[in-house]
């Protein structure tokens, strides 16, 4: 599951912070295997994004303003079965998790972890795993 | 004028002309006349009519009138009728003077005109009217004065003897009437020594003033007993103008007095309750602030934890691509020097938002290896520890698991220390030191002693209690030690506080260990085969059974070992079934020895089935006498 994938990992990043998410298109890019398709600061267009750009990934910030993550994923997940939404947040508690994968996502990062440990999770997720950071990973076996 | 208002009159004399004579007289009156001839008729006419008056003739053929009217002057039910002598022949002042000493109320000396005769009569009804009214108004009074509730007396002298007492004195006194009239002072004789000098006094200005008085004091009974009694007493002016006489009354209140007395202590004890009450009404109300505050600090310090962390991700993610490139090694070093504090943030950030849960909520099999907690939270740790003072720690070498949550870890640890940390702050100088040992295979000790100035015995005993506090408000709220107890409690853990003043304070904390969870003794507990066509449910499954450590194998990419576990969406896809079968495939056939689940099974239906599966499994594998 480690092994890198033949073809890049598309990532489509929603999260309104700029910093975090131009960091990560910088650490996605120096470590190679990931094609970054963007990011976008609120979740108006997602759908329209991801029909148009079909990415693997879509790593989805917990705290957006406007509708509920949650909600988008329960909207989402069915209609696009070939994009993987992976969670994305400061607030990492066991209930929020079990949430997220009843919700239809297939992982769950801590942006307290390092950025080695989330680049592992969207790979994780890539390979057909669940993804999780040591944080939120920790969580699930408590 | 009705008979039952009119006057009867016996007219006795043997001399019958004379007899009709006064009779026709009186009758004219309109008085009621009977006659008699004889003294024997004239007492028996007396026992049977009662007259008002007798018109008695002193020249009886039996008897001489003296002689009848001594008869009713001495019979108690007739001495009160008035008498009236009549002669024409004893009419000599020593015969007059004869009747009148008999008990006779008159003398008429005949010839008696008709209109003295009626004149004298009439005045003598009159006197014995008024005289009866007045011994019923006296009987009606003596009633009256004994059916009192108390003692109605008289006395000349205030202070003096008593020349009446009614009879209920003995009520009020423990002495009958007739002793109490005998005695100088009346029943003040009795007054207690404590309150004589009071009455003397209140007794001596109402005598002065000649005015009413009233006064409470207490009196001792001959059984030695005490009564409480109210005396009221009002001077009267004599009849004949020469100063007054005084009537009193006094009752016993000494039940009042009790009542009264249980009242204002019953008052005083409400008062207390009352006090009592705002006391714990306000305490609560301080409790509630302060536990609002707490929980308002609790979510400052997540969301800085929060903030914190989202900053510091993207500064390692700049710092890591920075490191990647070909720098000077000045520029490297630097860039080390950034990473370090960066880590250091990020475990501050970390412990930060780990005091900020909820620590009694962690899974009861929750654990945690003390040297990978330490490296993570001593940071958090230092941090709480003024400069002045040191923090040192001792973990053990190799790894030790403890039966509690990280986040409970941290927080029991975090006060702790914070506790230490306080009671030194004015001290220039301290340590405060951490230390958790195995103290066995079962059970590890933490600890933290200071080098504070230690605890009094009460207040080590109660430093525990929530609430309970030694430092001013606003500095503590007293419930720091009370969560760690409580955290301890959670754990099935025991506290122990080893303090006296000047020499320190040891918590001590015996807590369980238990075997590295990460590191199943016996490699992994089985491989399972996944035939599950959805992929997001085959990663779930995946996820749990390696948590279970089980080897997880895709279907079609290995063989299938005889004992594997077996996941399938699909029980065609099934060939042999065994106990070893999880099914997610919506169907509520039961079968023996086969866990199903629903085809798109929620995190905690899946995890039980898998938990279930894998641990039957292995106690019948346990329980098989041929492996």
């Amino acid at each position: 599951m480690n092994t890198r994938p033949a073809h890049p990992i598309s990532i489509l990043c929603v999260d309104d912070n700029t910093e975090l998410t131009e960091a990560l298109r910088g650490t996605l890019a120096r470590l190679g295997g990931f094609e970054w398709l963007g990011s976008l600061s609120d979740t108006t267009t997602l759908r329209a994004m991801i029909t148009r750009l079909k990415p693997n990934i879509v790593l989805l910030d917990v705290d957006m303003p406007g509708r509920s993550s949650f909600d988008l994923l329960s909207e989402l997940g069915p209609i696009f079965p070939g994009t993987r939404i992976v969670f994305f947040s400061g607030h990492v508690r066991a209930e929020l998790i079990d949430r997220a994968l009843d919700g239809g996502a297939w992982g769950y990062a801590s942006k307290s972890d390092t950025p080695n440990a989330v680049v592992q999770c969207l790979r994780d997720v890539a390979a057909g795993n669940l993804g999780f950071t040591p944080e939120s990973r920790q969580l699930l076996s408590e | 004028m009705s008979n039952a208002d009119r006057a009867t009159i016996l007219v006795v004399d043997d001399h019958e002309a004379a007899r009709y004579s006064r009779s026709r007289i009186l009758r004219r009156a309109n008085y009621i006349v009977i006659e008699a001839g004889t003294g024997k008729e004239a007492l028996a006419a007396i026992a049977e009519h009662r007259p008002t008056l007798v018109l008695l003739d002193v020249h009886l053929p039996d008897m001489s009138g003296f002689e009848v009217c001594g008869q009713i002057k001495s019979d108690p039910a007739t001495s009160v009728v008035p008498v009236v002598h009549m002669s024409a022949t004893s009419v000599s002042t020593p015969d007059q003077v004869r009747g009148l000493e008999g008990g006779a109320d008159g003398y008429l000396v005949e010839p008696v005109s008709p209109e003295v005769l009626v004149a004298t009569v009439g005045a003598l009804v009159r006197m014995h009217r008024a005289e009866r009214l007045a011994r019923k108004n006296q009987q009606v009074m003596d009633v009256l004065v004994g059916n009192l509730p108390g003692a109605a007396y008289q006395t000349d002298a205030l202070g003096g003897p008593l020349k009446f007492v009614s009879n209920r004195v003995e009520d009020m006194i423990g002495r009958p009437a007739a002793e109490v009239l005998s005695l100088p002072r009346g029943w003040l004789e009795f007054v207690e020594a404590a309150d004589r000098q009071r009455l003397d006094q209140q007794l001596a200005d109402a005598v002065a003033r000649k005015a009413p008085f009233e006064c409470t004091y207490r009196v001792r009974w001959p059984d030695g007993s005490t009564h409480w009694i109210s005396d009221c007493v009002t001077p009267v002016p004599r009849e004949d103008g020469r100063g007054v006489f005084w009537e009193g009354f006094a009752t016993d209140v000494t039940e009042r007095i009790k009542a009264q007395e249980v009242i204002a202590r019953e008052q005083d004890r409400l008062e207390a309750l009352v006090l009592q009450k705002t006391e714990e009404v306000r305490r609560s109300h301080e409790q509630l602030r302060l536990s609002e505050r707490l929980a308002a600090i609790g979510t400052l310090a997540a969301g800085l934890g929060h903030d914190m962390g989202n900053l510091l991700l993207p500064v390692r993610m700049r710092l890591e691509m920075l490191m990647s490139m070909p720098l000077p090694s000045d520029a490297k070093e630097n860039l080390s020097a950034i990473d370090i504090s960066c880590d250091y943030l990020k475990k501050l950030a970390g412990g930060l938002r780990m005091l900020a849960l909820d620590a009694s909520t962690s899974a009861a099999n929750a654990s945690v290896e003390v040297k990978e907690w330490g490296a993570e939270v001593l940071p958090l740790l230092t941090s709480m520890v003024p400069r002045q003072l040191k923090l040192t720690t001792t973990f053990p070498s190799s790894p030790c698991w403890i039966r509690i949550g990280k986040t409970a870890m941290t927080q029991i640890a975090f006060n702790l220390i914070q506790n230490a940390a306080d009671a030194m702050r004015s001290q220039g100088s301290g340590s405060i030191h951490l230390s958790i040992e195995p103290i066995n295979s079962q059970a590890a000790e933490l600890s933290v002693s200071d080098t504070g100035p230690g605890m009094s015995e009460e207040v080590r005993r109660r430093c525990l209690e929530p609430f309970f506090t030694t430092k001013p408000r606003g500095v503590s709220t007293g419930l720091g030690l009370a969560l760690v107890h409580g955290l301890v409690r959670d754990a099935l853990g025991t506290i122990d506080v080893v303090s006296a003043p000047a020499k320190g304070t040891i918590f001590k904390l015996r807590l369980h260990q238990m075997p590295d969870p990460r590191s199943p003794q016996h490699g992994p507990a089985g491989v399972a085969v996944l035939d599950i066509a959805d992929a997001r449910t085959r990663a779930m499954v995946a996820e749990e059974l390696r948590r279970m450590s089980i080897e997880v194998r895709i279907h079609g990419t290995c063989e299938v070992p005889a004992d594997a576990f077996l996941v399938a969406d699909s029980s065609i896809r099934v060939g042999h079934l065994s106990s070893r079968v999880l099914l997610l495939d919506d169907s509520s056939e039961k079968r023996t020895g086969v866990y199903r689940v629903p085809r798109h099974p929620r995190v905690q239906q899946l995890r039980d089935a898998v938990k279930a599966m894998v641990q039957s499994t292995t106690i019948s594998r346990a329980s098989d006498p041929t492996p």
